[in-house]
C-alpha cells in the first residue's frame, strides 16, 4: 500500500458509492480492497502508459524514411567484409 | 527469454534500403509478444559507427532515442573479462572445424556472457549463426539446411 493513500473496501464501495466517486472527483485516490487484499485503485488520472516496447509505432516511423537515407546494411556489411577479408589475409580464417 | 540482436539486426531497424523481406520477417517476430532486444556496448559501437556516417539524416540520434528510452532496445552491461574466456572457450571447441572470425567468436561470446537465450543476426557472411548454434543459442532467422550441417556436423564434433 501507498504511504497517505485512503483504502475502501468492496462493501465500502457498495454502501458508500456516491461519496466516494464525489472524492474521487476532487483527486483523491483509493486502494481498493477485499479480503485484506488489495484488487485496485479507484482514481481520477488515467493508468500511466503501460511500458510495452511498441514495435508497431517504430515500423512505422521506418516506413516514413524516405527511401534515399538508407544504405546502413551495406555499410555494416561491406564493414565486416573488410574484417573478415584482413583476417583472410593474416591466415586466420584458412 | 532474452533476445540479443547482433548488429545485422538492429541496424535493419534503422534501414529503409534494407531487404522488405527481412524487415517484414523482423516486424512479425518482434511485434508477436512485444519482445524487448537486448544488445552490448560492442554492438552499440558497430550500429552507431554505420548511422554516424550520414548524421545529418538524424537516424542516430533516433537509435541514440530508442537506447535511452529503453523499451524496444536494451544495451546490457557486459562481464567483458568473462566473454573474452567465452570466447576463447569458444575457439578450443569451434576454430578448427567451424573457422569462425575473431570478431564473430566475440559476438557470439557476449551473447553467452548476457545470458541469450536467442540470438538475433542476418549476417550470413560469416559463420556466426553456426557457431551461435553451435555453442547452444537459438538462432533468428532459423538457420539454412547448410547453417545447420555446419552447427551440428562441427559443433559437436
Amino acid at each position: 500500500m501507498m504511504p497517505d493513500m485512503k483504502t475502501v473496501t468492496i462493501r465500502d464501495l457498495n454502501r458508500q458509492t456516491a461519496s466516494i466517486l464525489e472524492a474521487v472527483e476532487h483527486g483523491e485516490t483509493f486502494e481498493l480492497r477485499r479480503n485484506g487484499k488489495t484488487v485496485g485503485y479507484l482514481s481520477p488520472a488515467p493508468p500511466p502508459p503501460a511500458n510495452i516496447p511498441n514495435w508497431k509505432a517504430h515500423f512505422e516511423w521506418l516506413r516514413r524514411q524516405p527511401r534515399n537515407r538508407g544504405g546502413f546494411v551495406k555499410a555494416l556489411d561491406d564493414e565486416r567484409r573488410r574484417l573478415r577479408a584482413r583476417e583472410e589475409a593474416s591466415g586466420n580464417l584458412r | 527469454m532474452r533476445f540479443t540482436a547482433d548488429s545485422s539486426a538492429i541496424v535493419r531497424l534503422y534501414d529503409p534500403q534494407a531487404l522488405a523481406g527481412e524487415v517484414e520477417e523482423l516486424r512479425r517476430f518482434l511485434e508477436e509478444d512485444e519482445k524487448v532486444l537486448t544488445l552490448s556496448d560492442l554492438a552499440r559501437v558497430e550500429v552507431l559507427n554505420v548511422l554516424l556516417r550520414r548524421p545529418e539524416w538524424g537516424t542516430a540520434m533516433k537509435f541514440e532515442q530508442d537506447l535511452a528510452e529503453g523499451l524496444r532496445l536494451r544495451v546490457e552491461a557486459v562481464a567483458w573479462p568473462m566473454a573474452f574466456r567465452q570466447a576463447e572457450s569458444l575457439a578450443r571447441r569451434f576454430s578448427a572445424r567451424l573457422r569462425p572470425g575473431g570478431h564473430d567468436l566475440v559476438l557470439v561470446a557476449t551473447a553467452v556472457t548476457m545470458g541469450a537465450t536467442w540470438f538475433l543476426s542476418f549476417d550470413r557472411n560469416t559463420r556466426q549463426r553456426s557457431l551461435a548454434a553451435a555453442a547452444g543459442l537459438k538462432v533468428w532467422p532459423p538457420l539454412s539446411k547448410d547453417e545447420r550441417g555446419h552447427a551440428r556436423r562441427r559443433g559437436h564434433a
